[in-house]
């Protein structure tokens, strides 16, 4: 085979590894992520996963905008729904 | 006399703050006042938007606001007054 | 935790300062000032409704975490970003901990507002300092104001800042440095906030301004005579057309040349690859899935810069207040808030920041609304695909003043808007009743927009194209071009090898669905990466027409005369109409998931968006068809 077909075929599996981890939903990411942490992965692995396991990143361009709500716990998620029927 | 019956221009001060409709209840009228519509406060009309009702921009103090009609009615001011 | 934190010892503790303060004081320029680089940029339109974090390093190299939290007009909420603002202080957030000082942001020329959340911050009994903002500003308009006696009245610190100037918070550090030095190691125990009602802080903002403010009686915060202009009935709509027009035709005129540059440079790549590089499949991948997809998206940087640039500027000259207040009763016509312009003015940009500040809008109703017809406007995402078929099919003509394309720019923008004040109006018919929607917003003094702002914002915003381009887009374009050349065709195959592989085959399926609306299998097989984000769909096309050019590569050939010539100017236009409803944005569905906690409302805009732009393509495609197009 040649080297060409090589790259290609290390490639294009990470690439749609890569596609496809983006645009999970977010449930879906952190369920991939605490699946994969069972393993014993180098440190420089290990620690986007866990991030990724509690709080999802964003395939638009908003690096953090919306990070907010899935770290807050259940508790305080309340907080940001502003709803009328909420307000004392 | 009510904030939205001011001549466009006209200054005058904040007497005191009340709900003109059932729409705007207390939560409401706090707001108002946190926003600057207290009593004591020298308020202008400034103008009014396209079609000559509604939103009112009002200066209250050194802050300049567009309100609705229905915000600008339950403020009530007095002419002629001096400021606090 | 931020990323940056995880570079210092998990020991250390790490200082954090939160910037409090009305709306409008100028908090997050200040902000800019103190982390520089170091911080997470998220909203467009001026108004903060999450919680920004990023690290100032203070002169004696310590490093301090500030977050910059939404403006709030006092600390009893009355909108949801206001609510976050008061739970960050008070340390109820659950991911976050109080912080260790409060640093209250005043407008030094309206200090007569901004005094009031100062006193009731006090209340809290945290640890506080007080900048005050925009001194050059007040000396300029002849304030005086004595520091030292503010400070004493206030009971705590008082330095002075200009946001605006590169040095203009270095009072801010060494104050900082000076408390922290002095502050104890454990942490804040949380606070709560004491209600005082506004008549009795206002009574002693009297005092104080009395005892330590001279304001000259001919004392003006605001330009009243460019109001007089700006806010006209007649002559400030004229105006507000007048500058979005300007804003359309520099995204044509002026990106061209830049434009021109950056084609060049991918056709010059392409040549060298292709003189250098042995046919194989790596050097198609490089060439029709590298070059052709991410490139053809990459092309239209400059443009996205321009409509950002203009956006920026508009955002910080204090002007978009004032064209809500301009187009609050025709907002109003329709059902939507007047606060609701904003939100929308900053789906421009991308709908995401759009549909977060809608935070803004207490009424829960007004708010769907508001997210509901977000997508519609016309988000940046759209301008490579609008660009790329303008830039086939529209001529390059004048009309008067006006050039054909820039118009034609300008005429699907108008497209957005009007959809989305339709779809408003009939949401208010049948589903929302017809009631008061607060407006009470503030509109601030006009200021001349900070360079170093705007160089940020901008740099940001390239930012964040190019990791798109590079990330997501790049490896859609690999798979897709893995999907178009396996597998290989047949040896006695006629026809272009595209249509044998399995994303020939699989737009030849999706053909049927969209043959009514004129689209060929190539738009087929493009829309379907193209929903994770529309510019995908552009580069899809280039990799799709790439492979498909039979016989001889010439690389210099671009999409935009393939597409001339393959296309009927009626496929073209219904493509347009498409993509002014199609919600190709997988993003923005998640946020609106998040933002209205259920599935059921981005499903809802999922299906309701996908019926539009099917009845709009189908309609525009007979239309043009029957015009003799």
């Amino acid at each position: 085979m040649t080297l060409q077909a090589l790259i290609v075929i290390m490639l294009v599996p990470m690439c749609s590894g890569y596609a496809v981890w983006t645009l999970m939903p977010s449930s879906g990411r952190r369920a991939v992520a605490g699946w994969l942490l069972r393993f014993k992965l180098p440190r420089r692995l290990a620690a986007p996963l866990a991030k990724a396991a509690a709080a999802p990143a964003a395939s638009c361009g908003c690096s953090g905008c919306d990070r907010a709500a899935p770290a807050a716990p259940a508790g305080s998620a309340q907080a940001l729904r502003f709803h009328p029927r909420s307000k004392p | 006399m009510l904030l939205n019956e001011l001549a466009d221009g006209a200054h005058a001060v904040v007497d005191f703050l009340r709900s003109a409709s059932p729409e705007l209840d207390e939560s409401g009228l706090r707001r108002l006042s946190e926003l600057g519509f207290i009593p004591g406060e020298p308020v202008q009309l400034l103008r009014r938007g396209p079609g000559g009702r509604e939103p009112l921009a009002v200066l209250v103090g050194d802050t300049m606001f567009a309100l609705r009609l229905l915000e600008a009615q339950c403020v009530h001011v007095q002419q002629g007054l001096a400021s606090a | 935790m931020t990323a940056f934190e995880h570079t210092l010892s998990p020991r250390a503790h790490l200082w954090s300062v939160a910037l409090v303060g009305n709306p409008n004081c100028g908090k997050t320029a200040l902000f800019n000032l103190l982390t520089g680089a170091r911080q997470k940029v998220a909203n467009y339109a001026g108004v903060t409704v999450e919680r920004k974090t990023g690290l100032a390093r203070l002169r004696n190299g310590q490093m301090v975490s500030v977050i910059d939290l939404p403006g709030a007009y006092s600390l009893t909420p009355a909108t949801p970003d206001e609510q976050v603002t008061l739970e960050v202080i008070e340390g109820r957030r659950g991911d976050e901990a109080a912080p260790d000082a409060i640093v209250a942001v005043v407008d030094a020329t309206n200090l007569r507002m901004n005094l009031r959340l100062v006193l009731e911050l006090k209340r809290l009994g945290r640890p506080m300092l007080v900048a005050l903002n925009m001194t050059d500003m007040a000396r300029a308009k002849g304030l005086s104001i004595d520091v030292l006696r503010l400070a004493q009245e206030l009971g705590c610190a008082v330095v002075e800042t200009v946001a605006v100037k590169h040095d203009g918070h270095a009072m801010l550090l060494a104050q900082l440095e000076t408390q922290l030095a002095m502050a104890s190691n454990t942490p804040a125990s949380a606070a709560h906030a004491v209600t005082a009602s506004p008549a009795e802080l206002q009574q002693e903002v009297r005092r104080i301004l009395a005892a330590a403010v001279v304001q000259p009686a001919r004392f003006q915060r605001f330009h009243h005579r460019i109001d007089a202009w700006v806010m006209h009935p007649v002559w400030g709509l004229v105006i507000l057309a007048a500058v979005l027009f300007l804003i359309f035709q520099a995204v044509f005129s002026w990106a061209n040349p830049p434009m021109e540059a950056i084609k060049t440079g991918i056709a010059v790549v392409g040549s060298a690859v292709n003189a250098h590089m042995d046919a194989g499949p790596l050097r198609s991948l490089l060439v029709d899935g590298m070059l052709a997809g991410a490139g053809g998206v990459l092309v239209f940087l400059p443009q996205i810069l321009i409509l950002f640039f203009f956006i920026l500027v508009l955002e910080d000259s204090g002007y978009l207040p004032r064209a809500a207040f301009l187009l609050d009763k025709l907002m109003g016509k329709v059902g939507l808030s007047g606060r609701a312009f904003i939100p929308l003015l900053s789906s421009f940009a991308c709908a995401i920041p759009g549909i977060m500040a809608t935070r803004t809008i207490v009424n829960w109703r007004d708010r769907l609304a508001t997210i509901m017809v977000a997508p519609l406007m016309t988000c940046s995402a759209r301008l490579p695909v609008y660009a790329l078929l303008i830039g086939a099919f529209v001529p390059e003509r004048s009309v008067g003043l006006f050039n054909l394309r820039g118009l034609s720019l300008f005429g699907l923008y108008v497209a957005g808007v009007v959809s989305a004040m339709a779809v408003a109006w009939l949401f208010k018919r049948v589903w929302m009743k017809s009631r008061y929607q607060p407006l009470m917003l503030e509109l601030p003094p006009y200021r001349l927009p900070s360079v170093r702002n705007l160089a940020l914002g901008l740099m940001e915003r390239a930012r964040i194209f190019l990791r798109r381009v590079g990330g997501i887009i790049f490896s859609l374009m690999v798979v897709l071009w893995f999907l178009s050349s396996y597998p290989a065709p047949p040896a006695d195959a006629t026809g272009p090898a595209i249509q044998y592989s399995a994303a020939g085959w699989l737009g030849q399926a999706l053909q049927p669905i969209f043959a009514p609306l004129g689209f060929n299998w190539q738009i087929s097989i493009a829309l379907v990466p193209g929903l994770a984000a529309r510019e995908v769909a552009v580069g899809a096309l280039g990799t799709v027409y790439s492979l498909s050019s039979a016989g001889g590569k010439d690389v210099a050939e671009t999409l935009t005369p393939m597409l001339t010539q393959s296309w009927s100017l009626a496929t073209a236009y219904a493509l347009l109409a498409w993509f002014v409803f199609a919600p190709q944005c997988i993003s923005t569905l998640a946020v609106v998931r998040r933002e209205t906690n259920s599935w059921r409302y981005p499903l809802l805009m999922a299906a309701y968006l996908f019926l539009l732009a099917y009845v709009a393509a189908f309609v525009t495609y007979r239309v043009t068809l029957w015009l003799g197009g």
